[in-house]
């Protein structure tokens, strides 16, 4: 009698363990798709944030240039540094701004010519990533009362890590 | 007594079975509507997967240059393949073409994006606008289709302002300003689907200060892959007819750049 418990409990446990390897089969395409799920949402999730911080790093840059006159930025040789903003995605950061050229008209600047480089900064999951990028914009001064009337051209624009 | 307890049971008994077999058709009709719709979602996923990692990788390498080039063109409205332009040095473009449907690999099936999984790349930009690009992938297999888009900002203006570093020091009669970006010609902002972007180049400034014939000069053919072709100039062509002092003023024309940046026009000073 003993001896038939015995074997019915080795039988049993077989059972279980049968079990656990059916479901453990079930499992394992579930978990390999929730795997590839996950890194895909990552790759979709970083590439976006970084085109997104490139276009609000140039539209930072642009403002900064037609409200340098505000910002009292003399012009050759005067810049603007550590201008910062938070976004969704990270923190962006105008390290420098620096008009190095102008041509004259009559009464002021028709043309002024900036370099800038600016920093993002991303936190990807507790890692934090940063991008910098560089440029430099041609300012058309509008001569109107208003600078935020003034043409701002990104003519170049490079991403480094 | 007894018997009217057995009827009783019997009926029961009816009703428990059919009950029960309510529950499990139920059960079998449920699991299998539950069943399919994992597995709908579940074989797709790693296409999809696939089929977008390819996409954002592939996007994402030539976007970088996208974002810095001085324009683009889409070869037409059902085509995949971009022609983009980078300024390497003054006076010289070099166009890159890609296809997206070839890089995200619709084109050419390979691995898990078989021929069933249908797979689709388009390329779209947004009327009037040379800043946009959006490029959108769908992959369907049975009745699941899964898509999703990747949109590219051109962020550089191709404008054709006046390179800082070539202002003539003395003015003489004839003075050349190489320009950053090439113009295409005089004029105000142009609607590339009405009008042939090649207006004249020649313009007389009337400005009292200095009468002057100014023109597009160092002329560069830009074309596509199917030849269609624009004429850019590189520099612009100052020819003083009037008195030359040595402190000078000249009336710059209203320039239209490659990709349509309009510069306004503008009084400058040249010489000391």
């Amino acid at each position: 009698m003993l001896r038939l418990k015995a074997k019915l409990g080795g039988f049993a446990l077989l059972m279980v363990l049968a079990f656990l390897m059916i479901l453990g089969l079930l499992m394992a395409p579930l978990f390999t798709a929730v795997g590839q799920i996950s890194s895909a949402t990552i790759s979709l999730e970083t590439v976006p944030a970084r085109e997104e911080a490139k276009a609000a790093a140039v539209n930072l840059v642009r403002f900064l240039i037609a409200d340098s006159v505000n910002s009292a930025v003399s012009c050759p040789g005067g810049s603007l540094t550590g201008t910062e903003i938070a976004l969704p995605q990270g923190r962006l950061n105008v390290t420098s701004l620096r008009c190095y050229d102008r041509i004259e008209t009559i009464s002021g600047d028709a043309f002024r010519y900036w370099s800038f480089e600016s920093t993002f900064e991303y936190n990807l999951r507790g890692q934090s990533l940063t991008y910098t990028y560089t440029g430099s914009a041609v300012q058309f001064v509008m001569g109107t009362n208003d600078q935020l009337d003034d043409y701002v051209y990104i003519t170049d624009f490079e991403e480094g890590r | 007594m007894i018997g009217k307890l057995r009827g009783m049971t019997l009926v029961e008994t009816l009703i428990a079975m059919l009950l029960l077999g309510t529950i499990l058709g139920v059960v079998l009709f449920g699991s299998t509507y539950l069943l399919v719709w994992i597995q709908n979602r579940l074989v797709n996923m790693p296409n999809y997967v696939l089929g977008m990692g390819r996409l954002y990788n592939a996007v994402y390498l030539n976007t970088r240059d996208i974002t810095r080039s001085a324009t683009f063109t889409l070869e037409g409205e059902q085509s995949t393949t971009v022609t983009y332009w980078l300024k390497e040095s003054w006076g010289e473009m070099v166009p890159t073409t890609i296809d997206y449907e070839q890089l995200v690999g619709a084109g050419t099936l390979g691995g898990t994006l078989t021929a069933s999984t249908n797979p689709t790349v388009s390329v779209q930009r947004p009327r009037n606008n040379n800043y946009l690009l959006a490029v959108y992938l769908r992959i369907q297999q049975g009745s699941r289709p899964f898509d999703n888009t990747v949109v590219i900002k051109k962020l550089v203006n191709a404008a054709p302002v006046m390179e800082e570093e070539y202002r003539p020091a003395t003015p003489s009669q004839t003075m050349t300003f190489k320009l950053k970006y090439p113009a295409v010609g005089f004029g105000k902002k142009l609607d590339e689907y009405t009008t042939d972007p090649q207006p004249t180049i020649s313009f007389t400034s009337t400005l009292a200060y200095v009468p002057a014939t100014i023109s597009l000069d160092d002329p560069e053919s830009i074309c596509d892959t199917k030849n269609r072709c624009v004429t850019a100039y590189w520099s612009l062509k100052v020819q003083v007819t009037g008195t030359v002092d040595n402190t000078m003023y000249v009336m710059l024309p209203e320039m239209v750049g490659l990709d349509n940046t309009p510069v306004p026009s503008s009084l400058v000073k040249v010489g000391p």
